[in-house]
């Protein structure tokens, strides 16, 4: 295999295979620590938290939230796409890296792709349960006409939604099971007990790690990333769709699918450094998550950041240009008007705060990074509130202006869904590799490995003689 | 019928199976499959393993699920019921219907392509794997040779010996082994 010189090594530490396979399986075959409790116990208190604060919002109705016939979306579909937006960058990393064979992706793929499917899960429950009846939820999809309504519109963003979101979910979790089944069975081959075996026997499929099987994954793999390359794309393009094919001044913006595409993977990069700049040590995982790897995300983040805010500048240009005086009160009212600190909050967490990273001392300084990545996610999701709210709560009619605050119901399921999120992720570290032992041990510099090491040592003496 | 006797080299270093299958090739011993922990790239080709027309599947459960999303939204949004949009002109197949067809091709893509590759692969939930050894998954890695249709052993082993494996075992498994070819 071809070495770069100048490139940093992936994986520090002079690893052998067996190593590499006994550190990655350590947190799973090891009781849980007491860190992994803590962050567990609270996590779960938050994921009780959404189950008390959704059945009140079932029980007693949409009533129970802030909205009302000004604002008619808010706090929930904020919600909604900023968690939509972190599971971008799953996808990004195990598709889009994979097709520019990025190799750094290797150690942090597995815990991104897992991250993708908690936060689609936690997206989902803000529109099911804002149609207020969840009960009908399947009216969503396109039955039959036997409820006395007539088809889904398949013109409506909305309904595009259903399909995109669902898709998006349905092939990220096949994706991130395809990756798992190898390191499935490593897991089952070194399980001591008999319920661990069978456990993870059978959820490995009965794969031995044949040469034949190998090729026909690594196609499949490959194709999978293919596809799912346009399909984050999508997903995202059409979130934005249902803001930008509506005629609200603010929203009715052409520039939005590539804005809300950057938007996501920034903010997804941003939970993928808060999740990994903790696992990593608590994990013990420096090895395999170098500062290497933190330094290549903190350029994706920079990268992103200012694309974004450069689309919001964009915005502010095409407002004046543009000459209608509705869309040019929109913007000035979300800089000025009563919202104006959610949107110096925005503009200072997406566009100011990442520009640090310039420096590559900030980009290899993990407590740095960690207060960074929770700036991008406080920043992303203020973005989403100014686009929705701002661009509502002032309409046509000056009668119906209003501000909006959210309920503690609303809050409550905010948090909650943190605490879904959180707990899947504890739960995931516990159950399953969070790094990927095949692909990591194939990046493994082949000559810094022990046996070639004492091999060509040997083939050197036999020359020699 | 499937071979139940194998000769097993068990390798420690990718470089070593890699030269010793060559070897193997050379001499005219058919390699019955390796198993390794990672891909080794070079070792398929070493045994003679063709292209994969998964592709060329996945390509049709595109197109299948492309034509399905258009059936669909063909039929509901012109044949079963129109729906009255500001009045504005209704055609059978619409610009709005490219985001579904998108995602049902994606979807059928990947659904299609997964289940075809487990079920080429013979992977079930449930199986019992069929093991040289329990490292193999780890960090050996082994070539496995048929020992009923080959029939020169020494030759087998000698190579085998002389390009690093660190043991060779013979091994038998019951006719219904899960190992494919």
């Amino acid at each position: 295999m071809y070495e770069s010189p100048i490139r940093e090594r992936l994986i520090t530490g002079d690893k052998s295979y067996g190593q590499i396979s006994a550190d990655i399986c350590r947190p799973i075959e090891n009781p849980p620590t007491k860190a992994w409790w803590a962050g567990f116990s609270v996590s779960f208190i938050f994921l009780c938290l959404l189950v008390l604060s959704l059945t009140i919002t079932v029980m007693e109705g949409i009533g129970t939230w802030g909205v009302n016939k000004t604002v008619g979306w808010a706090w929930d579909i904020t919600n909604f796409v900023f968690w939509v937006g972190i599971g971008h960058a799953g996808t990004l990393i195990s598709a889009i890296l994979l097709l520019f064979r990025q190799k750094w992706r290797m150690s942090i793929n597995r815990s991104a792709e897992a991250m993708t499917i908690f936060a689609v899960m936690c997206a989902a429950i803000f529109p099911l349960f804002h149609m207020g009846r969840i009960w009908n939820g399947f009216w969503n999809l396109p039955l039959p006409n036997a409820l006395g309504s007539i088809w889904v519109n398949f013109n409506s963003p909305l309904l595009w939604d259903v399909f995109a979101i669902s898709t998006y979910f349905t092939v990220s979790l096949f994706f991130w099971y395809m990756g798992l089944i190898p390191d499935i069975a490593t897991v089952r081959d070194r399980a001591k007990t008999k319920t661990t075996k069978w456990f993870y026997n059978l959820l490995s499929m009965g794969w031995n790690g044949s040469i034949r099987t190998w090729t026909r994954y690594e196609v499949v793999c490959l194709i999978l990333a293919g596809i799912s390359t346009p399909l984050v794309l999508s997903v995202h393009t059409i979130v934005s769709m249902d803001f930008a094919t509506s005629i609200v001044p603010g929203w009715h913006t052409t520039i939005f699918p590539p804005y809300f595409v950057a938007g996501a993977i920034f903010s997804g990069f941003g939970m993928v450094l808060t999740l990994l700049v903790i696992a990593r040590k608590v994990m013990n995982y420096e090895d395999y998550i170098t500062i290497h790897h933190l330094d290549a995300m903190c350029k994706v983040v920079m990268l992103t950041g200012t694309i974004v805010g450069t689309a919001y500048i964009t915005e502010f240009f095409i407002a004046w240009y543009s000459g209608v005086e509705y869309e040019q009160y929109a913007f000035i009212n979300r800089a000025t008007g009563p919202y104006w600190w959610a949107y110096w909050t925005m503009m200072s967490c997406n566009l100011l705060a990442p520009q640090i990273f310039w420096f590559k001392k900030i980009r290899q300084n993990p407590t740095i990074i960690f207060i960074m990545s929770i700036i991008v996610n406080i920043g992303m999701w203020f973005e989403r509130f100014v686009i929705i709210v701002t661009s509502l709560h002032r309409d046509y009619l000056p009668s119906s202006w209003i501000y909006y605050r959210p309920t503690w119901v609303e809050v409550a399921i905010f948090l909650g869904t943190m605490g879904l999120f959180f707990t899947c992720y504890f739960v995931f570290c516990k159950l399953m590799p969070s790094i990927s032992i095949a692909e990591t041990k194939a990046i493994m510099p082949y000559d810094q490995l022990p046996i070639a090491k004492a091999r060509m040592e040997q083939e050197k003496l036999a020359h020699s003689h | 019928m499937k071979p139940t006797n194998f000769i097993a080299g068990v390798f420690e270093d990718p470089e070593l199976i890699y030269r010793a299958a060559k070897k193997m090739n050379k001499s005219g011993v058919k390699i019955y499959d390796c198993y390794t922990p990672f891909a080794v790239h070079g070792l398929e080709k070493t045994m003679g393993i063709e292209r994969t027309r998964l592709s060329i599947a996945a390509f049709i459960y595109g197109c299948t699920g492309f034509t399905l999303a258009v059936i669909l939204q063909w039929f509901t949004s012109y044949m079963d019921w129109q729906i009255n949009i500001g009045g504005k002109p209704n055609t059978p197949v619409l610009v709005t219907f490219v985001p579904v067809c998108f995602e049902c091709t994606v979807l059928c893509t990947a659904l299609g392509t997964i289940m075809t590759f487990w079920i080429k692969s013979k992977m079930f939930h449930g199986v019992k794997p069929d093991l040289f050894d329990d490292r193999q998954t780890s960090d050996l890695f082994i070539l496995a040779i048929d020992a009923d249709s080959n029939k020169n052993h020494d030759a087998i082993n000698q190579i085998l010996r002389e390009n690093g494996a660190i043991d060779i075992r013979t091994k038998s498994f019951d006719k219904n082994h899960s190992l494919i070819q």
